[in-house]
């Protein structure tokens, strides 16, 4: 909304289309991503948002194309241009270069990532000669001034520490450091803030957001918090049984929500500011991805949903500008009304979540 | 059942410490203060939350209650009977009557129990229900919106939510007037968070249950809780009335945490946003005088918060703070 990068704007930076990523499963094929599209354009921050088993996590895996092979695989058709050029289609030498040096990524839990056997200094410094050509000296030095950069107090010192002598925030900024040691033009942040306390949480998203406006690079957030999204994204993508259901600007999305998913996600969540006694819940449970239901996935536990819903999916219907919902109630508006007139006469009906 | 007056829950100046042990001879070197110095109340079909992040106290708290860990010192008091010092039969009597939520039910589950074994093994533990286990089994599973048919099935087999639902029928299977809930919906995502709040909410109003409901969500806890205390480096920096708590923070940490919670409705980047510097401090070394004194941005902050513990002022009705800048003897700051 406010930040624009100053890369002058040819088309997208990043564009994914009809990206489709299934893994072989005990229980058959598992279609955890399944035909989704989106954009980021240079600067920008989106938001990709869902429960657990939604397919964000792998969305965020296909574009590194990090997806463990051979039990996962990007199916043909699957499309995923960065910068002009096809991802799928690069060789792992290729690829390689572009993981750090173009795209980055950072993950939920930063003690798995990082070696626990080498100073967090010389990780960084590893990560800036895999990708330049530098002395040992300037690399060292290039790191201690990323670690400044990420706001890690004294960083020559810490430099020298182990991430075992570090904590969760510590480190986590640490892998901030090594994913932005080559300013990438994009950073896909993976639950970056999930393990951490919320006054962590929040100094975290505060130097994600200043680090992003001071390199004017672009970042994919992905969580499972809306409130993390609503701070610090410019648009999100709500993902839900392996497609995006619903996508549009922050403000206006969270404001006015389209789909009955985030709709329900929305009033599901307690507030601190809110007296209510009882939340309004969304009944059953996700999904497996073996076996999506047929029609609209969400339908099963949709409170608006028809036989129509059932039978056929929807696609993502454009709803005003730059808004999208995956839901046949933008194409039947009149549906809405008459749900909202019934609710009217019977208000708080629903809110015992049968259990399937 | 004793309806005697007074709290159901008497903790008086609580301390858990765990020691340091270093080299071959496991020489002490230190404490982890874990718990240091907490007195609260939790009155009869009372909800207190107990908010506060790792490292704070809150998980020793509501397990020492129960004596899963024994304390250092300090009193805890069960319907009027000190329960550091039962002996094994009294503690036997006291987990009829004061049962624990944990945060992973597949932890706390048995693999190789069916759900309907794992449940029935409370009851035989307390020797209920006799001659009439499946019933009361089929019963228990009905209350927490489980069907019968589920009594045969493995944990393995459910989702986390259903699992917490039954963590939460084993925990009701003795009718317990007590219920300590540690983190019971962290783990959970959240259209199923919203029904396992709404089951223990419900529950917990329809039985008249008490309870201790500990969460590092400050939005959980106030929506689950009638009064909330919130813990900092082992100790209660604030306690009172939910609605006041959350409306009028007194202490700079409960401001601070408040602030902290991102929320959908507010969008970003709040002006009056409070982002603390630096992180919480070890407990095996906490600072003297007020233990948040280092990340504090109270304006009269000073020398003086570093001298000496800050008690817990009562300021309105119930509602009390440790902070010494806001003490209602104070003089108040100049805005």
């Amino acid at each position: 909304m406010t930040v624009r990068a100053k890369v002058p704007a040819a088309g997208p930076l990043l564009e994914v289309s009809n990206l489709t990523t299934v893994f072989h499963t005990e229980a058959g094929e598992a279609r955890a991503v399944d035909g989704v599209s989106f954009s980021v354009d240079a600067g920008e921050t989106l938001g990709i948002v869902g429960e657990s088993g939604c397919g964000k996590s792998v969305t965020s895996l296909s574009i590194m194309r990090l997806v463990p092979e051979p039990t996962g695989r990007i199916v043909e058709g699957s499309s995923i241009v960065f910068r002009g050029r096809q991802l799928l289609s690069l060789d792992s030498a290729e690829m390689r270069g572009v993981r750090g040096n173009d795209i980055a990524m950072i993950f939920q839990e930063p003690m798995t990532s990082l070696n626990p056997v080498h100073t967090v200094g010389a990780q960084i410094a590893e990560t800036i000669r895999h990708h330049r050509r530098t002395t040992r000296r300037e690399a060292r030095d290039r790191a201690v001034e990323m670690m400044r950069l990420v706001g890690i107090p004294s960083p020559a010192d810490r430099a020298r520490d182990y991430p075992h002598q570090l904590s969760g925030g510590q480190r986590q900024r640490v892998m901030i450091a090594i994913a932005l040691a080559c300013d990438p033009d994009l950073l896909i942040a993976d639950e970056p803030t999930t393990a951490l306390d919320v006054t962590i949480q929040a100094q975290i998203l505060e130097l994600l957001a200043d680090l992003r406006q001071k390199l004017g690079m672009a970042l994919i957030l992905i969580t499972h918090d809306l409130g993390v999204v609503a701070e610090v994204c410019d648009r999100v993508a709500v993902m839900y049984a392996g497609r995006i259901v619903e996508e549009g600007p922050v403000s206006r999305l969270f404001e006015d929500p389209r789909h009955p998913y985030t709709q329900g996600l929305l009033r599901a969540i307690p507030r601190v500011d809110s007296t209510s006694t009882r939340l309004e819940v969304i009944a059953g449970q996700v999904p497996s991805a073996t076996e999506w239901p047929a029609g609209c996935r969400f339908h099963p536990r949709c409170p608006m949903a028809w036989d129509r819903c059932a039978r056929e999916e929807p696609g993502l219907i454009q709803v005003g500008q730059g808004r999208r919902s995956r839901c046949w109630l933008e194409a039947e508006p009149e549906r809405r009304d008459h749900a909202r007139r019934i609710v009217a006469h019977d208000p708080g009906g629903s809110d015992r979540g049968p259990v399937r | 059942m004793n309806d005697s007056e007074g709290p159901l829950v008497r903790v008086r100046d609580l301390v858990r410490h765990f020691p340091i042990r270093r080299g071959v001879f496991g020489r002490t070197v230190g404490a982890i203060r874990a718990v240091d110095g907490v007195s609260f109340d939790v009155g009869r079909g009372e909800t207190l939350g107990l908010v506060g992040e790792s490292g704070s106290g809150k998980t020793t708290t509501g397990r020492t209650l129960l004596r899963l860990i024994e304390p250092t010192s300090g009193s805890i008091e069960f319907d009027g009977i000190d329960v550091a010092s039962m002996n094994r039969a009294q503690l036997r009597r006291l987990r009829r009557r004061a049962q624990i939520v944990f945060q992973d039910p597949y932890g706390s589950l048995n693999p190789r129990l069916t759900v309907g074994d794992a449940i029935a093994e409370v009851l035989d533990v307390h020797a209920l229900a006799r001659g009439r286990r499946a019933q009361r089994v089929d019963e228990l599973l009905d209350i927490v919106g489980l069907r019968p048919e589920h009594a045969r099935r493995y944990p393995h087999e459910f989702s986390g939510g259903q699992r917490q639902r039954v963590g939460i029928a084993r925990a009701l299977a003795v009718e317990p007037d007590f219920i300590v809930c540690d983190e019971p919906v962290s783990a959970l995502d959240v259209s199923v968070q919203a029904q396992v709040l709404n089951l223990l909410r419900s529950l917990q109003q329809r039985l008249g249950i008490a309870c201790l409901f500990i969460a590092h969500d400050l939005a959980v806890v106030r929506h689950m809780s009638d009064r909330i205390a919130v813990m900092y480096l082992g100790q209660i920096v604030e306690i009172g009335p939910a609605a006041a708590v959350i409306a009028n923070p007194v202490h700079p940490y409960t401001r601070a945490l408040l602030s902290a919670v991102p929320r959908v409705q507010q969008g970003r980047r709040r002006p009056d946003r409070i982002i603390l510097g630096g992180e919480s401090p070890d407990p095996a070394a906490p600072p003297p005088g007020c233990p948040f004194h280092p990340r504090c941005s109270h304006p009269l902050r000073d020398v003086e918060c570093t001298l000496a513990r800050p008690p817990l002022e009562m300021g309105a009705p119930g509602h009390a703070a440790a902070c010494i800048k806001e003490s209602p003897r104070a003089r108040k700051p100049v805005s």
